[in-house]
């Protein structure tokens, strides 16, 4: 899942965005409104993590601008203000959630994962295919009753094929939400990791290619 | 020494209706003996001039046919013929004609009150009489006990229908009185409801009395600069609140992330280092609100010592060495040696805060420009994109040019409380745009 995180003060910034990245996100940063506008209305983020109080463009603007475009994109407005008008102005305005400075890390990873789900109607933290299940909070992964461990880039994938499981995902989608600006930019990345997360989902297989599209993830029927 | 409106109102009006009584019974009562009396001595002269017809000169002699019959309890004649007295009604009483030229006369009759009148005149003449007509003196008296108990009652009657309006103009008034100042206990009622949260209320559109509408109005504007203070002070509380938040939140995260799983000793030394830097940024934002908010109080007093304003201008150039190397600025000085007397401390926090800001807010590569000429401080960077609309607006705290916190660290209280300072040391401080240049110009007292 691809975040935008928002924020001129720096230490926030850089917490957050080092937290949602251990998390298995994929993070950028902008620490202005305009570089965070112009970042939200070119990339197709799950989430972004919004300062209200933000130079050049703030955060209510953000949002309205984003809305006005249609963007259904996940919005977590961040805010040291605490006041009902100020919050109803947020809500109103088109955020999602709401979080007042300052934080706990884990309620914002929690309302993070939260805003993931909703962007893909699933209520359920736990995913479940076939035999496969999925825990969003814990980050775990079984096949059956089997534990199997993945690094933090093969779970965001897995995840990601996860979440759209029985749908056709192409390779720009996946590159678009699993990885980021820091990310090494090899054309064969995404192939490179569905192989190995083959690999440890063992058989029979989850994982179909569809060529000249994608793939899918369990049985599209 | 408090007194009452209404007390005063009500004795002030009850005394003026209580005179006005007194003086129209006095009135009616003198009005009404007045004219009982001119009916008894009309009835007086009247009788009188009957029975002095009665006497007759007959033929020179006296005929006296005054029947002492005619008379009424209470009344008593005597009769003077040549000047000697010839007949009375009663042996005991001796009346005393009234002098020549009066008629109607007060005198006592038998120990009681009572009015005479006195007519001299002569005897009807019956035949002939060689002498002429006798001059006769005639006196009526009757006692005026009928007429004055009429009087006294009358008096009575006209005094207790007074008194009677008095009480009933008490209780009038008094009505009256409490009904006219209600619009004065409404006041209270409603001053008394105000609450400190609902300052936006006007008194003025609730009371009809326009005796009152003078201090309805004052108390508005009262209300009126007193909701402006309290919702600036509301919203320099919430700024405050948002300002310290931030960094805490900036030093909750960092230190949370931190402990969120086991770390390499770099990893927790960075955080230690971001973590202290933020607690040393709070520490100067708390210090420069707590410097404001003395300064509000006035509870700051001067120390003022001689002292080179150019060298402290160099010594708070040296601190912002850093920052100026940093972003690669080009600082132009032209400092002329000044000496003043001033307090050094604060004269100090002025100048650091002058070309702090010029530090931050030149654009990378850009140039300061400070210059000290008598008592007057110029400093100026270049990289401002701020609208002389948005400049008038610098001193006022937690402003900043993109109403946010930035660049990183500046608070938006510097120069409120750079203003506060200079002023605080007797002096002005002016700030414009030149082109892309910000200029801040402090002028001293020498």
């Amino acid at each position: 899942m691809r975040v935008l995180v928002v924020e001129d003060y720096s230490p926030i910034r850089i917490a957050v965005r080092d937290g949602l990245a251990e998390q298995g996100y994929a993070v950028d940063v902008a620490s202005n409104g305009e570089d965070g506008l112009w970042l939200a209305e070119q990339n197709p983020y799950d989430v972004i993590v919004l300062d209200v109080m933000l130079p050049k463009v703030d955060g209510l603007e953000i949002v309205k601008r984003l809305r006005a475009k249609g963007s259904q994109v996940g919005v977590l407005m961040l805010t040291a203000r605490d006041t009902v008008a100020d919050r109803v102005t947020g809500l109103d305005q088109g955020a999602d959630d709401y979080l007042v400075k300052p934080f706990e890390l884990s309620e914002l990873f929690a309302r993070v994962r939260a805003l993931v789900r909703r962007g893909y109607a699933a209520k359920d933290p736990v995913i479940r295919v076939s035999d496969l299940v999925i825990d969003t909070v814990k980050r775990t992964v079984r096949r059956g009753d089997t534990p199997i461990a993945f690094s933090p880039r093969e779970y965001a994938l897995l995840e990601y094929l996860a979440i759209r499981a029985r749908e056709v995902v192409t390779r720009t989608e996946i590159w678009e939400h699993v990885y980021d600006f820091r990310s090494d930019a090899q054309s064969n990345v995404v192939d490179v990791y569905v192989s190995y997360l083959r690999k440890k989902l063992g058989q029979p297989p989850l994982i179909h290619t569809r060529r000249g599209y994608g793939y899918v993830l369990g049985d599209d029927a | 020494m408090k007194h009452s409106i209404r007390n005063r109102l009500i004795f002030g009006t009850l005394l003026a209706v209580a005179l006005a009584l007194v003086a129209i019974t006095v009135f009616v009562g003198a009005l009404v003996r007045g004219a009982l009396r001119d009916q008894f001595d009309d009835g007086l002269r009247a009788k009188t001039q009957e029975l002095a017809a009665q006497i007759e000169d007959h033929d020179g002699e006296l005929e006296n046919e005054v029947d002492p019959r005619t008379l009424a309890t209470g009344e008593a004649y005597e009769l003077w013929v040549r000047g000697k007295a010839v007949a009375k009604s009663d042996d005991h009483l001796d009346l005393v004609p009234a002098p020549a030229g009066t008629r109607v006369t007060e005198v006592t009759l038998d120990g009681h009150p009572a009015r005479q009148f006195t007519l001299r005149g002569e005897a009807r003449v019956e035949g002939t009489d060689p002498d002429g007509a006798m001059p006769i003196v005639f006196v009526l008296a009757r006692t005026t006990a009928d007429v004055d108990a009429a009087a006294h009652r009358i008096t009575l009657v006209v005094s207790g229908v007074g008194l009677a309006g008095l009480v009933l103009c008490m209780v009038i008034v008094l009505l009256v009185v409490r009904h006219a100042l209600s619009p004065m206990r409404d006041l209270a009622t409603a001053i008394a409801a105000i609450r400190a949260s609902d300052l936006a209320i006007r008194l003025a559109p609730q009371t009809t009395a326009v005796e009152l509408a003078s201090v309805t109005n004052r108390l508005d504007e009262l209300l009126a600069r007193l909701g402006a203070a309290f919702a600036r002070e509301r919203d320099l509380t919430a700024e405050v609140a948002h300002e310290l938040r931030t960094p805490l939140a900036g030093l909750r995260a960092t230190l949370e992330l931190a402990l969120d799983r086991e770390r390499p000793a770099e990893r927790y030394r960075s955080a230690l280092e971001q973590s202290l830097a933020i607690t040393r940024e709070t520490e100067r934002l708390v210090e420069s609100l707590l410097s404001l908010a003395r300064l509000d109080a006035g509870q700051t007093g001067l120390h003022a010592m001689p002292l080179d304003l150019d060298q402290l201008v160099r010594d708070a150039l040296d601190k912002v060495h850093a920052r100026v190397t940093e972003r690669r600025l080009a600082v132009i000085t032209e400092l002329r040696a000044v000496t003043l007397t001033s307090d050094r401390d604060k004269l100090r926090v002025v100048i650091a805060n002058l070309l702090d800001n010029a530090a931050t807010y030149a654009d990378e590569g850009g140039e300061i420009r400070v210059a000290l000429t008598d008592a007057e401080l110029r400093v100026s960077n270049t990289g401002c994109t701020l609208t002389p609309e948005q400049v008038s607006r610098v001193f006022e705290r937690f402003w900043r040019g993109d109403a946010s916190r930035s660049p990183e660290g500046h608070t938006g209280i510097g120069m409120s409380l750079t203003q506060k300072l200079v002023e605080l040391l007797g002096g002005t401080i002016a700030v414009e745009v030149d082109g892309d240049r910000f200029v801040a110009t402090v002028r001293l007292p020498r």
